[in-house]
């Protein structure tokens, strides 16, 4: 498991502290810097997402919106240590919303933000004010296209990252998620294994695949692209007249750009009724086998969680730290057995019933792909899957054209 | 600048970028890796160094500065570690700057579309063979998870103590009784008087009476289906006591006067089987019993408490009891509290379990070493209070709170034997540690005789105004409880580990050879009134009942001896 992952040279040596008897160890402290500020944060935000929506809608430049993707990585990245995290936000507003626990407004806010932008102009927020997605965006290379009914299939990983993880958060068994946040240690500078090692895998496969974390991983993504689909501000390739010429499709490595959907023939019609029919009659099967999946997933979710752990090693007889420590505690073993049994049946009710919500996602998914998209006869972007970069913008000769034209 | 030279350049730079920060990255992981054992050896270097004598002011010296050497050779270290991280975050900033140059820079080639373009139809039926193969991957990847990440042993689920066993949850009811009475301490130790409720029997002078004659009949001889070396504790007609092999823990009830077995009730399941030796076993703790309930303690850590009827109130487990030989302390019933002196290896500890719920009431840590000796109760001023003997400390505590009243530092070795008291006296002697006498009041030590061989198991006992000590080489010592000088010495053929008990005015003890003996302390020899050989070796203390004696053997007997008519 994650967390019993050996750190090799992740904890650092430390050296005691003097033994003199004179010696007394200097106090700490931390000097309060504006930009530690949580409010400060999200005007800073605030005033990223309206540039990025003026760059994405206004100016359509894929160069303002590089330049966006630098000033985000820089300002979100570097400066403030990846902070919003989609990772940690999410889980520590999900926490806080199940256990009734206190959220800092400023947390809830650089929560809702990018989600209420979302609604209004998209996913600006991944374009480049997300550090993740900035660094992302700005180290890849040459695109792998993924064919785009497996890239719709592993779309679903991140929902169901979202969906255990809210378990996790719920549950009260912590934030293994933020173990998955592969591009910590560049903005921490902390290059610790097997972190160091995650954040190599994901920047080398994202030097051709784009933003495979953004895509194939963050749960925030996720509630990202549903708000996005009902955005108010639709994107489109050109202002102009599509010439179908298919070079946005070929420029977008994200997979957002739908292709034309023409009347279809009487067959395809057939077809495609057939399809929807039989995907909804699995309807109660895949929530039943969701359900089964939660129900077999929650011993492994509950094992993270440390009470169960510790439950687990004092009855195989093992003498970690964990069970010295219980030891010399007052706690009994009875009062740690029922919590974590009263643990354990938590995550066994959420986990199944997340698994339920999870079979009903992949169907709701399948059948809205399986079926026929409104008839259009030009490429089209699919707002939830754009990550606003621009690229089609660039790749559109009818843009260009504009463009040039207007120098 | 033409465009392909600034294109080349960006590339060059975007490569010489890459190659620092890799060649870097990988300097960093291999320095902070061997920077890592230096300081371990250094620390090690250290302790050796300190561990001598650093009063000599050249040592002392040394040690400074090598401390102080490996404190700067440390730091520099992590100074320059830090740098080179530094580096290596501005040099990912400036590759992600180069990378998005040259995207800035350059608007994207331009190529002619291959192939006829996506056509959604044949999507849509290549969709659902992805998600075909997507289901299939996910139920393998849910194998694997059950497989790989839960061991197989604990079944993805943290069982209910007692559905470890198989047992039902009903039939060992662990849900504690809410308390509805109070119990008045002096009341309750008067009743015990006429009872046989603890280890070595009541607190206060035991008011049985001793048998007829010493010419002994068997009235009942019953198997004990678990061995132990507790002793068994009598409460009105109803006999008990504990036994455990280490898979199985129970407590068993015996009618006094025919010897049926009434009941046996399973202590749950012990996580973890302790290490004792076989002269410990796993049952040494005697039990306790009050009016209504019975409560033992096993050498798991495992507290049980039951009613007479062999129903389970309530249990507990107090931490493993990690001890040398095995944990053999009995447990102490001083009205509404049962107290457990728990000295293990690594920790001391004296529990207060409200003897209704089995909650801590509270708990108090002793310094010193791992002790096999049993608490000692006595009232002082209508307040209860405790007397432990520890490997170092001899201290006494408030009953009500568990505080400290007075401590003195003047024992040593391995304690084992138990303390007894009258008249605010405290009595204690345990081979290598203290053989003497403390005022109850204040800890006053008021003599210590190290000149007399103490013994090492059984427990010394009082009679009238003598203080004497059965040793496990079968030595009897008197010594004068006043002034703790020696009034005489006996030998006997066998030892004594059953600690002796004294029962109207006269001294009851059994030795290794099952010689049950019945002694009456002379003003310069021992006078031995009665002799029975029961022929079989007894560790366990006997438990007086209306005139006769309840002895449990190491043959794993309970049996009962009558005076014949």
């Amino acid at each position: 498991m994650i967390p019993r992952l050996p750190l090799l040279f992740a904890a650092q040596a430390r050296f005691p502290a003097p033994e003199f008897e004179s010696y007394t160890l200097p106090k700490m402290s931390l000097e309060e810097l504006a930009s530690d500020s949580v409010l400060w944060r999200v005007l800073l935000l605030a005033v990223f997402l309206a540039a990025g929506t003026w760059f994405f809608y206004k100016l359509r430049s894929r160069k303002a919106l590089l330049a966006y993707s630098v000033a985000g990585l820089a300002v979100f990245g570097f400066l403030f240590a990846s902070c919003p995290c989609p990772v940690g936000m999410f889980q520590n507003v999900a926490e806080g919303l199940a256990n009734g626990s206190y959220i800092q407004p400023g947390v809830l806010l650089l929560f809702a933000l990018p989600l209420a932008i979302a609604l209004f102009a998209g996913r600006v927020f991944c374009g480049g004010a997300c550090p993740l997605g900035a660094i992302q965006e700005l180290l890849h290379w040459k695109s792998v296209f993924i064919p785009r009914p497996l890239d719709r299939i592993l779309r679903l990983i991140p929902v169901l990252l979202l969906l255990i993880f809210s378990v996790c958060a719920i549950c009260g068994i912590g934030f293994p998620l933020c173990y998955l946040e592969p591009y910590l240690p560049i903005f921490l500078l902390d290059f610790a294994t097997p972190f160091a090692i995650l954040s190599a895998v994901f920047l080398t496969a994202g030097l051709f695949i784009s933003r495979p974390f953004c895509r194939y991983v963050c749960p925030y993504g996720v509630l990202l692209r549903f708000f996005s689909y009902f955005s108010l501000l639709k994107p489109q390739i050109t202002s102009h007249e599509c010439v179908n010429c298919r070079l946005c499709e070929q420029g977008c490595p994200n997979g957002a750009i739908l292709p034309p959907e023409g009347t279809g023939s009487t067959s395809e019609h057939r077809s495609g009724f057939r399809r929807i029919s039989m995907l909804t009659a699995l309807i109660p099967f895949a929530l039943f086998a969701g359900g089964l999946f939660g129900y077999f997933c929650a011993p492994v979710l509950s094992s993270f969680h440390r009470d169960v752990r510790l439950v687990r090693e004092l009855d195989a007889g093992i003498k970690s730290e964990a069970v010295e420590a219980f030891e010399s505690a007052t706690t009994t073993r009875e009062e740690l057995r029922a919590r974590a049994i009263k643990l354990q049946n938590g995550v066994l009710l959420a986990s199944t019933a997340a698994g339920v919500l999870f079979g009903a996602v992949v169907m709701a998914e399948l059948i809205a792909e399986a079926r026929r998209r409104k008839e259009e006869e030009v490429y089209t972007i699919d707002p939830s899957l754009c990550f606003c970069c621009g690229r089609c913008y660039a790749a559109c000769p009818l843009e260009r054209k504009e463009k040039h034209h207007e120098k | 600048m033409k465009n392909d030279e600034i294109r080349r350049t960006l590339r060059f730079l975007q490569w010489t970028a890459l190659t620092f920060i890799l060649t870097l990255g990988l300097l960093l992981a291999y320095d902070m890796y061997r920077s890592r054992a230096p300081i371990k050896q250094a620390q090690d270097q250290l302790a050796e160094l300190k561990q001598q004598d650093l009063a000599d002011a050249k040592l002392s010296q040394t040690v400074r500065d090598l401390d102080y050497l490996y404190r700067s050779a440390y730091f520099q270290t992590k100074d320059k570690q830090r740098r080179g991280v530094l580096l290596l975050g501005i040099a990912f900033f400036v590759l992600c700057g180069l990378f998005g140059a040259e995207m800035f820079v350059f608007a994207p080639k331009l190529k002619v579309p291959r192939g006829t373009g996506a056509v959604p139809e044949k999507e849509r039926r290549q969709l659902l063979v992805f998600a075909s193969c997507g289901i299939v991957v996910l139920v393998v990847a849910l194998a694997v998870l059950r497989i790989v990440l839960v061991p197989a042993e604990t079944k993805h689920t943290v069982q209910p103590a007692d559905a470890q066993n198989g047992t039902s949850g009903k039939k060992n009811e662990t849900k504690p009784a809410i308390p509805t009475e109070t119990i008045d301490l002096l009341a309750a130790l008067e009743a015990e008087k006429s009872q046989w409720p603890q280890f070595r029997g009541s607190i206060l002078p035991n008011a049985n009476a001793l048998p007829a004659n010493w010419d002994f009949q068997e009235k009942w001889n019953s198997p004990v289906e678990l061995p132990g070396n507790s002793s068994p504790v009598i409460w009105d007609d109803l006999v008990f006591l504990s036994g455990g092999d280490g898979a199985n823990y129970a407590v068993f009830c015996y009618d006094a006067n025919s010897g049926e077995l009434k009941w046996k009730t399973d202590a749950p399941p012990a996580a973890k089987m302790p290490e004792v030796t076989e002269d410990t076993g796993y049952a040494s703790p005697t039990v306790c019993v009050d009016s209504k309930r019975v409560y033992a303690v096993f050498a798991t850590g495992e507290v049980l408490c039951l009613g007479h009827d062999g129903k389970t109130l309530w249990h507990k487990q107090l931490p493993d009891p990690v001890i040398m030989y095995g944990y053999a302390s009995s447990p102490l019933l001083l009205g509404d509290k049962l107290i457990v002196q728990y000295d293990l290896d690594e920790k001391q500890t004296v529990f207060a379990l409200n003897v209704f719920t089995g909650e801590t009431v509270w708990k108090t840590e002793r310094e010193g070493a791992a002790s096999w000796s049993s608490p000692r109760g006595f009232v002082a001023d209508g307040k209860g209070m405790i007397f432990t003997a520890g490997n170092m400390l001899a201290e006494a505590f408030s009953l009500d709170d568990g505080k400290a009243l007075w401590s003195q530092e003047c024992m040593g070795g391995e304690v084992a034997t138990s303390a007894t008291s009258n008249d605010g006296i405290i009595y204690f002697s345990n081979t290598g540690a203290f053989t003497g006498a403390f005022r109850a009041a204040d800890g006053e030590i008021l003599y210590n005789n190290e000149d007399v061989p103490a013994p090492d198991v059984a427990s010394p006992v009082l009679c009238g105004d003598q203080f004497l000590l059965f040793g496990s080489g079968g030595t009897i010592i008197a010594i004068d409880a006043k002034d703790g000088h020696e009034l005489y010495e006996e030998d006997l053929d066998n030892g004594f580990y059953a600690s002796p008990v004294a029962v109207d005015g006269k001294i009851v003890a059994v030795n290794l050879d099952g010689d049950l003996y019945a002694f009456a302390p002379g003003k310069d020899k021992i006078e031995t009134e009665g002799k029975y050989s029961l022929g079989k070796k007894v560790v366990c203390v006997p438990a007086f009942h209306r005139g006769n004696l309840i002895l449990r053997t190491s043959e794993n007997e309970l049996i009962c001896l009558e005076s014949k008519p």
